[in-house]
């Protein structure tokens, strides 16, 4: 296993510019997720590392050494692909052998090699078996087989759970999870499903128009996000955004918003926008709780979704739709008014034009009207 | 209900256009089986029903002035060997064009060249041919007899091989390249197994065009090298057309042509069509 480091990574096709400009240090063993909506890049990022796409500018180095100039065959990464990519003709045997073999590795070995890999995945029974044989998560499991028995300095993955059924995606997502702390291998794992950024990785990479929005660990990304493309990518559903004007009366700050509602916020909260700028308030859903008349936000429930263990309001409040996340069970229908009120220390403030997060701390509220 | 009925009207006059089309490509082949067995007389005066005599197929076979199992065997040396050229030289072009860093407007020229020399008719390259074979001493032999059938089969071979070559997914060329694959390792480890059933379907169909090909073995060969189609033509002498042995010289000469369909029919269709459905 090695680092990767990416500095000022550039890609364009012609005039058309899909990465522009990329810095990026991943450390020894490390689990990184890039993530992004489709054609942010993440894939094309993920390509270049392995060698199937030139690089147009910056430096790519595993391990140290710049790796912009070598083939594919000689960057010793291996690489799960979407489709999974085995070799039609092949036996799982064959496939998980094959880059071992083209390396000439001694024959007794490819077998140890195999066998071990074979374990670890629970495939020992399906090796002589073609993929076409084979179920997804087991036609996935081998693709993995094929990136382990290479000990690659490091692994690429390019959204390989896509193509699996959602239960099996869950549990294949734990499987990755774990085979990772077993061999603490370099991984670069590409989705566009921020579940799975959330739920695997060590950092996260959040990519739009082939730029880094936030690098850092998941709970950061979803605690902090520094802008609010950020905030609403991650998060499922998404965190609700009001867009209003800060203003301050007699040393009460409130966030002016729709037709003149105003929602008080506590003036003791550090680094609170300034009076007057136009700001949009986020909050999350699972902040976002019912309260009594005349504080928060006065709603009206257009959807009620409920999977049993949570439940989710979807409302409107003067034109602004947000979403509120219920453990209980509440006693009310679509069409009932309720009244919802975020929480106070879960606050987040952006800038309206730029986007970029106005605090560095969540602001404390203290009433609504 | 009406929409069920007017479905099996069209259903019925699809098939009797089916048959008549059937019946139209039949019936000439019809012709010349029951000509094979027919003697001349009974050709000639065109009878339908006839005492059935091996006599042509013996004349063909055991006539001492006859030559036809050694052009038999001529047309075998080079149809196999040139359909072999043509598999091979038109499945790497193939990788080469598409799967490589060709510059597009290379393959795009390539493959419209390819298209348009195959448009033309053999006859238009014979005279040129003969002219330069001579001066090569290639006149009357195999070597230039293959070369010709290769290089008027080639644009053939290469469009058909390059639409299966297209219907290999390209993350296996990608998933070898990290696997450690040169190029060459790539072709004849991965793309080779994988396109095979595109080769038998190509080759049934290069063996076949060349197998039949009458224009250029007419002028490029002689009585060392000369192909069954143009000895099958020697039966019609100046003053008289052996009819009965030309029919069953045909009939014969069908036969590798006619073995190989039936082996390679499901090949053919499924390659043809490949591309067109999921």
């Amino acid at each position: 296993m090695s680092s990767v480091t990416l500095s000022n990574i550039k890609k364009s096709y012609g005039d058309v510019s899909v990465i522009q400009g990329i810095d990026l240090a991943i450390n020894n063993g490390e689990f990184i997720v890039l993530v992004g909506p489709s054609g942010c890049g993440k894939s094309t990022l993920l390509r270049m590392i392995a060698g199937l796409e030139s690089i147009s500018g910056g430096t790519l180095s595993i391990g140290g050494d710049p790796m912009n100039d070598v083939h594919a065959r000689d960057r010793d990464i291996a690489m799960v692909f979407q489709s999974y990519a085995l070799y039609p003709h092949m036996s799982v045997r064959d496939n998980i052998a094959f880059a071992l073999k083209m390396r000439g590795v001694d024959p007794a070995r490819i077998e140890r090699e195999v066998a071990n890999a074979a374990e670890i995945l629970s495939l020992g029974h399906l090796l002589d078996r073609l993929p076409r044989e084979l179920s997804g998560g087991q036609r996935q499991r081998v693709a993995m087989g094929r990136a382990i028995v290479r000990h690659p300095k490091v692994f690429l993955f390019d959204e390989p759970l896509s193509n699996l059924d959602a239960k099996l995606r869950v549990q294949m997502r734990v499987e990755i999870r774990e085979l990772h702390q077993r061999l603490q291998a370099t991984s670069v794992f590409v989705t566009h499903d921020q579940v799975e950024a959330m739920t695997m990785a060590d950092r996260i990479v959040l990519l739009n128009d082939g730029v880094i929005q936030q690098f850092g660990t998941p709970l950061e990304l979803y605690d902090y996000p520094c802008n609010r493309f950020v905030a609403a990518f991650i998060g499922s559903p998404g965190m609700n955004f009001v867009d209003g004007t800060i203003e301050h009366e007699e040393g009460i700050a409130a966030l002016s918003y729709g037709d003149g509602r105003r929602i008080e916020l506590n003036p003791e909260m550090a680094r609170l926008p300034a009076a007057g700028q136009a700001v949009t308030l986020g909050f999350r859903p699972e902040h976002l709780q019912p309260c009594a008349k005349g504080q928060g936000f006065e709603t009206l429930i257009t959807s009620i979704e409920t999977t049993g263990f949570e439940n989710y309001l979807y409302c409107e409040a003067q034109g602004v739709r947000m979403c509120a996340l219920q453990f209980e069970r509440l006693d009310c229908r679509v069409g009932d008014s309720i009244h919802l009120r975020p929480a106070a220390d879960k606050l987040h403030f952006f800038d309206q034009v730029t986007g970029l997060r106005l605090e560095s701390e969540a602001p404390l509220m203290r009433t609504a009207s | 209900m009406s929409h069920t009925r007017s479905n099996h009207g069209f259903y019925r006059v699809t098939q009797l256009f089916v048959w008549c089309y059937a019946l139209i490509i039949l019936f000439p082949f019809l012709w010349i089986a029951m000509a094979a067995f027919k003697r001349q007389i009974d050709i000639l005066t065109s009878s339908f029903f006839f005492t059935p005599v091996l006599s042509n197929f013996e004349e063909l076979i055991f006539s001492k002035q006859s030559s036809f199992f050694h052009d038999l065997l001529n047309s075998g040396i080079i149809a196999i060997s040139s359909t072999a050229i043509v598999v091979l030289i038109s499945a790497m072009a193939s990788f080469t064009l598409l799967r490589m860093y060709v510059p597009r407007w290379l393959s795009v020229g390539l493959f419209a060249w390819a298209m348009l020399f195959h448009m033309l008719p053999p006859i238009t390259f014979v005279s040129a041919w003969f002219t330069i074979f001579s001066e090569l001493n290639l006149i009357n032999t195999y070597s230039g007899m293959i070369l010709a059938h290769v290089t008027i089969n080639l644009p053939m071979g290469l469009w058909l091989m390059s639409n299966f070559l297209k219907e290999v997914p390209r993350d296996l060329y990608e998933a070898a390249a990290i696997d450690g694959c040169s190029n060459a390792a790539t072709f004849f480890r991965i793309v080779l197994p994988l396109i095979r059933t595109g080769m038998i379907a190509t080759a049934a169909l290069i063996f076949i065009f060349s197998w039949s090909d009458f224009t250029i073995a007419l002028n490029l060969t002689a009585k060392a090298t000369q192909t069954v189609p143009v000895s099958i033509a020697t039966f019609a002498q100046e003053f008289e057309i052996k009819y009965g042995q030309m029919a069953a010289g045909s009939l014969l000469s069908t036969l590798p042509a006619l073995l190989l369909i039936v082996f390679g029919q499901r090949y053919i269709v499924k390659g043809l069509l490949s591309g067109s459905v999921k």
